[in-house]
């Protein structure tokens, strides 16, 4: 087995994880995704938190320190006994604040703070880069276990892996800006991942233990001799590094940027800790346990100088069992890339959205709602900032593996990130105890413990400062960490003891403490947002559709149809929660407050609310349920009312109308027909005032097709004749005939004609109606100076059709969008439109006819009407059409 | 506003509730102290027997308890 067989196996592995990950996410994509929703694969995904360290890096831990490489694992399995109890509790509030992140977390408990985000996120970035190196290092190091004497190395392999898998984690960490940060495709991967290192560690575990020695009795003795002889030394427990590095893998096991990932971000409910709060220390248990035997086996059997941290290949190496060290050296290859993947996937989502996002929003000062004439797309720049982000952060990883110059000890490196990120400890869990925590303390706490690591730790790793030094007998990392703890906590609960937190940070902290939906937020004062204000933002950075079906169902929650609900207080708290899904909290408030320009809620007002809430909750609690309906069907019956007073005063201005739309003509035709009985009318003027009756009955007669036409639909009796046909040739032919009947104005039309190639089964000329009536409505009425059409088609996920007809003119008035599809609502002076209004409202009653719906989307920049089209035409009713043939 | 008192399903909840909490400072104390106490007698073999034991045992009651907190009925109000 040669290096260049095994690296040629890796690139194979990846590219089927690539087609894994690749499927998971179609499935997911399509909506079935619920069988890789399993409490299993929760579990097997948290398994990243055994990454090459343990694969390789443990045995190495466990010949030179004995027993003290458990503490790595010990710590996570005291955690997970709390499962139930800690880490639920740590779930429900990331879930009900939509957390993206470490770094959002404690940004959001402590008043959504952009300088604590990206304070955690600094530290996450500095912590990490050297557990990416012992990755990248693990890989070129378990390579060279393969590599015959005299047979070099190229020298770059730790720099290919980290392309390789930059390119994994841009292409299944960055497809889409979700509302959530869940990626299926990478857990799955991961998933799958976990169980081949488990199997691979099981199975070189299991030869060593019968094949090598004899059994677990053998393994024991061999460790009670390692007490009298010369290396035994390095074996006593030392107490102080006992229950400093339990603590540290306990805190790492959640703060870690991809524990708290596949942990927090990921997890969909609680209910998956139940399983996970068992199966995953036994998953632990069962790889640490047999890093014994493969430890003493090899002091006892591999020539003294041989690198302890590469035991686990050497061992089956050493015994010809070349297959078996392939099927090792893929696994430890599993736990190094799943490693990087998820810590790239969580880093990148931080430093996007906690540094470089915020970034831009201060250099752009321009607001952000306007439908700008060049609507930029925050979600790509977004995407593209995770991009560059992940590049940075493997990067990094690379920098330092080749800085220290690949020497170190695997297991030495890890803990230096471990006691980096476990400065982020103090503050997560203050803020989720103590309703007193305030940010200033967490800020310097953090500072003050990051610094102390920073020195005494991180720059000792690197050999760029000495480590520092502690009187004899206190061991030097032991000391620094639980010195930069110690003064972490310190200063966290001494600056909060004095400190008088913002209203802001004490609603968090209430909603963080106590686990309960922040619905009264501080947007309480909202002074002027628009609801189509915030339609384009969310538009902008979750896309159109996202954005317009998010509006819908709040609208329909409200009792309201259409799109824009009320900015209710719990709509905008929501709404916001909602964005900070995407972009984290920090960033999430300050667009809220860009969009709306809104004022914080001051000390009196916050008191107010909490003086009235804690009166009120009892009789609320009985109330809400009651009056939250009887709210929703009064605002359904103000609008019908509304609709309803309009349409009646419409209503006779429409009968009047009618009547002196029938006898303008009818004057004009009696008048001329009087003239052409004179004898001596000269033969030009006979012909000319011919024309003009001619004119006038075809005006009445068109009327009165448009009455019957939708007389004829609305009471039901209409036919349904179906086919197949190619949407762009209908909308080709719509545009002919919009434009026969234009008014002469130049009109840019923009298709994607590739796009609308797309069959639909449908009426035709049903459908060709309704689209020559909405192009020649948008010609008619557009106001631009340079009016363009838009035309977009697509497949909705559902199914059916979805055609969006745009104008860039100025749009219709709100206070005019409930009116447009009823029958004689011509909204602007009659002069300019050919037609007695009843356009639109043929066209309503026609997609209902063909099982559809037409509607005006709101905050698209100009008039915007989308045509819905479901996959096939209902059927027919029978009874209808019975009984049409009885009265006919 | 939480109950004073319980009926027969809701207390047993409660209690299974108070072990998950109870069973991490357990594991915690079995793994933390002999070890700091008695180093020269846990540092080896015993100490890697004392640990596998401990452990499992962990293992197998936290499985039980959350087999049976989600067995129990829902509680109105269980964020206790």
């Amino acid at each position: 087995m040669t290096p260049e067989t095994l690296g040629a196996a890796s690139v194979v592995y990846v590219a089927l994880m690539f087609l894994l990950a690749h499927a998971a996410d179609r499935a997911a994509a399509a909506g079935r995704w619920r069988w890789m929703d399993r409490p299993v694969i929760y579990t097997l995904s948290l398994s990243v938190y055994c990454s090459a360290w343990t694969f390789y890096g443990a045995v190495g831990y466990a010949t030179r320190s004995g027993l003290e490489f458990l503490t790595i694992y010990l710590g996570p399995g005291i955690v997970f006994a709390g499962a139930w109890w800690g880490l639920r509790r740590l779930v429900r509030v990331a879930r009900l604040h939509r957390v993206t992140s470490i770094a959002d977390l404690i940004s959001s408990r402590f008043g959504k703070s952009a300088a604590l985000a990206a304070l955690v996120t600094l530290i996450g970035v500095l912590a990490s880069t050297p557990y990416i190196a012992l990755q990248l290092q693990s890989v070129s190091m378990a390579l060279s276990a393969f590599a015959s004497s005299g047979h070099p190395l190229p020298g770059n392999i730790a720099l290919w892996v980290a392309v390789g898998l930059a390119a994994f984690a841009i292409l299944f960490g960055t497809r889409n800006l979700a509302a959530n940060e869940r990626h299926h495709g990478v857990v799955i991967a991961i998933a799958v991942e976990a169980v081949i290192k488990l199997a691979a560690f099981l199975a070189v575990g299991a030869y060593v233990l019968w094949g090598m020695a004899d059994g677990p009795a053998d393994v024991l003795a061999r460790i009670d001799r390692m007490a009298v002889s010369a290396g035994g030394e390095g074996w006593q427990i030392r107490p102080e590094r006992w229950f400093t590095l339990i603590a540290l893998s306990g805190a790492a096991v959640m703060v870690l940027p991809r524990m708290f990932h596949v942990l927090v971000v990921e997890a969909n409910d609680e209910s998956r800790l139940r399983q996970a709060g068992w199966a995953f220390p036994a998953y632990l248990a069962a790889m640490s346990f047999l890093v014994l035997p493969i430890a003493v086996v090899g002091m006892d059997l591999l020539p003294k100088g041989s690198n302890p941290d590469l035991y686990v290949l050497a061992l089956p190496l050493s015994q010809g069992r070349d297959t078996l060290a392939a099927l090792v050296f893929l696994g430890g290859f599993s736990s190094a890339m799943s490693m990087v993947v998820v810590s790239a996937i969580a880093l990148s989502t931080m430093m996007a959205n906690h540094w470089l996002v915020p970034l831009w929003l201060w250099l752009r000062q321009t607001a952000l709602s306007e439908p700008a004439q060049a609507r930029e797309d925050l979600g790509t720049l977004m995407l593209n900032a995770r991009r560059l982000a992940i590049v940075a952060v493997i990067g990094a990883g690379w920098l330092y593996h080749r800085t220290t110059g690949g020497t170190t000890a695997l297991a030495a490196m890890g803990t230096v990130a471990f006691s980096g990120m476990a400065q982020v400890l103090p503050a997560m869990v203050a803020g989720l105890v103590w309703r007193g925590a305030t940010r200033r303390g967490a800020i310097a706490g953090i500072v003050a413990g990051a610094l102390i690591w920073g020195r005494a730790i991180f720059l000792p790793s690197l050999g760029l400062a000495a480590p520092p030094a502690f009187p004899a007998g206190i061991d030097a990392f032991a000391g620094a960490v639980l010195l930069a703890l110690a003064v972490n906590l310190l200063l966290l609960v001494l600056i909060s003891l004095v400190d008088f937190p913002e209203p802001t940070e004490r609603l968090q902290a209430l909603s963080f403490v106590h686990a309960i939906a922040p619905d009264a937020s501080a947007s309480e004062t909202a002074p002027a947002i628009q609801a189509e204000a915030l339609l384009t933002l969310a538009g902008r950075i979750w896309g159109n559709d996202h954005a317009l079906e998010v509006f819908r169902k709040a609208a329909e929650g409200q009792g309201k149809s259409g799109y824009l609900p009320d900015l209710t207080p719990r709509f905008l708290a929501g709404f916001e929660r909602h964005l900070a899904g995407t972009v984290g909290a920090a960033t999430a408030s300050a667009l809220m407050a860009r969009v709306g320009g809104r004022g914080s809620v001051t000390v009196a007002e916050l008191m107010e609310v909490a003086g009235e809430a804690s009166r009120a909750r009892e009789d609320n609690r009985r109330l809400e349920l009651t009056s939250a309906e009887l709210a929703r069907t009064a605002a359904m019956l103000r609008e019908s009312n509304e609709k309803l007073t309009v349409l009646s005063a419409q209503k006779d201005a429409f009968l009047g109308q009618i009547s002196h739309e029938l006898r303008t003509p009818m004057t004009s035709i009696r008048a001329f027909s009087e003239i052409l009985m004179e004898p001596d009318l000269p033969a030009a003027d006979r012909s000319r005032f011919a024309g003009i009756i001619q004119d006038e009955a075809g005006r009445m007669t068109r009327l009165l097709d448009d009455l019957l036409d939708l007389s004829v639909l609305e009471s039901g009796r209409a036919q349904l004749k179906p086919g197949i046909v190619n949407l762009h040739d209908l909308i080709e032919r719509a545009l002919a005939a919009g434009g026969a009947s234009a008014a002469g104005r130049d009109f840019a039309i923009r298709r994607n004609p590739v796009a609308e190639h797309l069959p639909v089964i449908t009426d035709p000329d049903r459908l060709l109606q309704v689209l020559i009536n909405v192009i020649s409505n948008a010609r008619k009425y557009c106001d631009a100076s340079e009016p363009a059409i838009r035309i977009d088609a697509r497949r909705s996920p559902q199914g059916g059709t979805e055609i969006d007809i745009h104008d860039n003119g100025s749009g219709i008035r709100p206070e005019n969008r409930a009116l447009i599809f009823e029958k004689f609502a011509r909204l602007d002076d009659p002069s300019r439109a050919g037609g007695a209004g009843l356009g639109l409202a043929i066209c309503k009653e026609i997609m209902g006819f063909l099982g559809g719906s037409i509607s005006y989307l709101p905050g698209q920049g100009g008039a915007c009407f989308r045509i819905a089209l479901p996959p096939r035409p209902p059927r027919p009713h029978r009874g209808t059409e019975s009984a049409e043939n009885a009265t006919g | 506003m939480r109950r004073l008192f319980l009926g027969r399903d809701a207390y047993r909840k409660r209690r299974l509730g108070d072990a998950a909490r109870v069973l991490p400072v357990l594991f915690a104390v079995l793994v933390v102290l002999p070890p700091i106490w008695l180093p020269q007698y846990f540092s080896y073999g015993r100490g890697a027997v004392w640990l596998a034991a401990s452990w499992a045992l962990t293992i197998a009651a936290t499985a039980a308890l959350h087999r049976a907190i989600g067995r129990a009925k829902p509680e109105d109000e269980d964020d206790a």
